[in-house]
């Protein structure tokens, strides 16, 4: 077996005297889904903003494609191959949705100031190739009809698609999605399951999701890892997740999901 | 700035030669009143050079603003600029151009150590150390008067000359003041347009979403910094070379306060903002010199006029007739 992707080390963070992940380790090999899944306040977050560099961690390691990321700054990360969405929509809203994508990519332009100046060197794109690079990532979420429309105008579930096709333009190896089916309607959570076996099988990624939408979790990912305050309590494919006692207990059973 | 993107669909063909020839008379107007005051006597001279300088320092302040930080203490690289270029040049003997190159690397590399630090800072947190560090200038010019001249500054500057020529007449230093002023606003508009100026663009509009699309908000904060604060410095550099006189009293926040003020008032986020800005609030001081407590009210209901009813600032108007006869 080759060595996974991402290796999370006994990864921890405590907030003052609270610790909000502790001792969490897990790998993800490359092209897996694998989902993050617990309750509220589990600490999904969090571990997510620690693998993203958008928070240092207090203790444990974040190894990359056997690269040390740990407290990594952003833009770092993005820059090794490892890209987040956003939980909330995010997007440079006062512009169109071609330009957000044309933000996206200034990272990677070959032999511009903006490239030299952010250290990147893998992945590049010759600033000629841009045009069709815009395309290309707006025939992947399927906005091709919107791209002139400014993002902030968008119906909810296209800015959501944005946020993706905007992670896509940094031409990530790996994406981290923060609960990207939140606020989607049925029909929308479909679409969603199929764009994201479709990033796996055709542009060959690998995803971590955090995600709250059983259905979509269960469908999509090959593995879960379950957190409950903060650490780990299970591991393994959707159906031995579900079929878990302690996951049972501590998740589902919990009375607020008793009749969902 | 940013044409055919972010224009609406509505017949562009038909309206672009209308555009085109308001541009042409726009830059007509522009170089007319560009060339006035070589013939309209030594006072629109002197108004025309100090239009000429803000518009460089202004310039500088705007940079920096677009990459999403204002500084509320640009009167500091300006005084920075100012005193290094004359000490530099008493110290080791350079020629003013010599000093002036000097001045700037000086200024340059003080931006970047203070940028390093303080660019972590968002918000009004970075406009509060801004304008604490530029009394902090002002006041060690004042405190280390062995040095400095303190209160009194110092006198007797030599105006600036390159190859022999030396710029010691107004008309001349004009020429001068006016071929930088154009520089300025050519360095900005070839800045906006390029991938790094979108990199700033996009930094100001959303730093999590930059950083997470693997922009480094600092080091392009950094870049923006450094370059706005350079500007202001040869624009320092300038001033002192041709009133040839340098007191701490020119780097009060009034000054600080009087760029941000010609920067919103011309149009933040607009590539003419600092051009429109210099050009309307320069001479009213000076108009109204008799009273210098007046030059704070114009500046003050100025600003309180247009955030009301102009955000965009003076060079937002065309876009905003385009708009309203598109309408019609």
């Amino acid at each position: 077996m080759t060595t996974p992707l991402l290796q999370v080390q006994g990864l921890g963070k405590r907030f003052g005297g609270l610790a909000a992940v502790k001792d969490l380790s897990f790998d993800v090999r490359a092209g897996e889904i694998v989902g993050l899944i617990g309750p509220n306040g589990a600490g999904k977050t969090t571990a997510f903003n620690l693998i993203s560099g958008a928070l240092p961690p207090s203790e444990g390691q974040v190894l990359f494609a056997g690269t040390d990321l740990t407290g990594a700054r952003p833009s770092t990360v993005v820059a090794a191959g490892l890209t987040r969405t956003f939980q909330s929509t995010t997007t440079f809203a006062a512009e169109s949705v071609q330009r957000n994508i044309e933000h996206a990519l200034l990272s990677r332009l070959a032999g511009t100031a903006t490239q030299r100046l952010m250290g990147r060197r893998e992945r590049l794109l010759a600033p000629g190739d841009a045009a069709a690079e815009v395309d290309r990532l707006l025939d992947i979420v399927e906005l091709q009809a919107w791209r002139h429309q400014s993002a902030s105008t968008l119906a909810y579930g296209l800015q959501k698609k944005l946020g993706i096709a905007i992670a896509l333009a940094t031409r990530p190896a790996m994406l981290l999605l923060d609960e990207p089916a939140a606020g989607l309607n049925h029909e929308e959570c479909h679409a969603l399951t199929r764009l994201l076996r479709r990033l796996r099988d055709e542009q060959r990624l690998t995803l971590l999701l955090v995600e709250h939408h059983m259905a979509v979790v269960m469908e999509v990912c090959d593995r879960i890892v379950v957190l409950v305050q903060g650490g780990k309590i299970a591991e393994g494919t959707p159906a031995q997740v579900r079929d878990n006692p302690d996951v049972v207990e501590a998740y589902l059973g919990a009375p607020e999901h008793a009749h969902a | 700035m940013t044409p055919g993107l972010s224009m609406p669909n509505t017949a562009p063909a038909a309206r672009q030669p209308a555009h085109a020839a308001w541009q042409a008379a726009g830059f007509a107007l522009l170089a007319a009143l560009a060339v006035l005051p070589w013939f309209s006597g030594p006072f629109a001279l002197h108004l025309a050079i100090q239009v000429c300088l803000n518009v460089l320092i202004v310039g500088g302040l705007a940079l920096i603003d677009r990459a999403g930080q204002l500084s509320f203490g640009h009167s500091a690289p300006v005084a920075v600029g100012a005193y290094a270029s004359v000490l530099l040049g008493q110290w080791l003997g350079l020629d003013s151009l010599s000093a002036l190159l000097a001045a700037l690397a000086l200024a340059a590399v003080l931006a970047l150590a203070l940028g390093w630090v303080i660019l972590r800072l968002r918000g009004v947190y970075f406009v509060l150390v801004t304008f604490a560090f530029a009394e902090l200038v002002r006041l060690l010019l004042l405190d280390f008067a062995g040095v400095t001249g303190g209160a009194s500054g110092i006198a007797g500057i030599a105006p600036m000359a390159v190859a022999g020529f030396a710029f010691d007449t107004r008309e001349r230093f004009y020429a001068l003041a006016l071929a930088v002023a154009l520089l300025s606003v050519l360095l900005l508009a070839r800045v906006y347009d390029r991938p790094l100026g979108r990199a700033m663009a996009a930094v100001a509009a959303n730093p999590a979403l930059a950083e997470s699309v693997g922009l480094s908000v600092l080091r392009v904060q950094l870049v923006a910094y450094v370059l706005g604060s350079t500007m202001a410095a040869l624009g320092g550099v300038l001033t002192v070379r041709y009133i040839g006189f340098v007191s701490p009293e020119s780097f009060a926040t009034a000054a600080s306060v009087a760029f941000i003020t010609m920067l919103v008032i011309g149009g933040r986020g607009s590539l003419f903002g600092p051009l429109a800005g210099a050009i309307v609030l320069t001479p009213l001081p000076e108009l109204f010199r008799g009273a210098v407590q007046t030059q704070h009210l114009f500046y003050g209901a100025a600003l309180i006029v247009i955030l009301r009813f102009l955000p965009g600032g003076i060079a937002s108007v065309p876009a905003r007739l385009r708009n309203l006869r598109g309408r019609a």
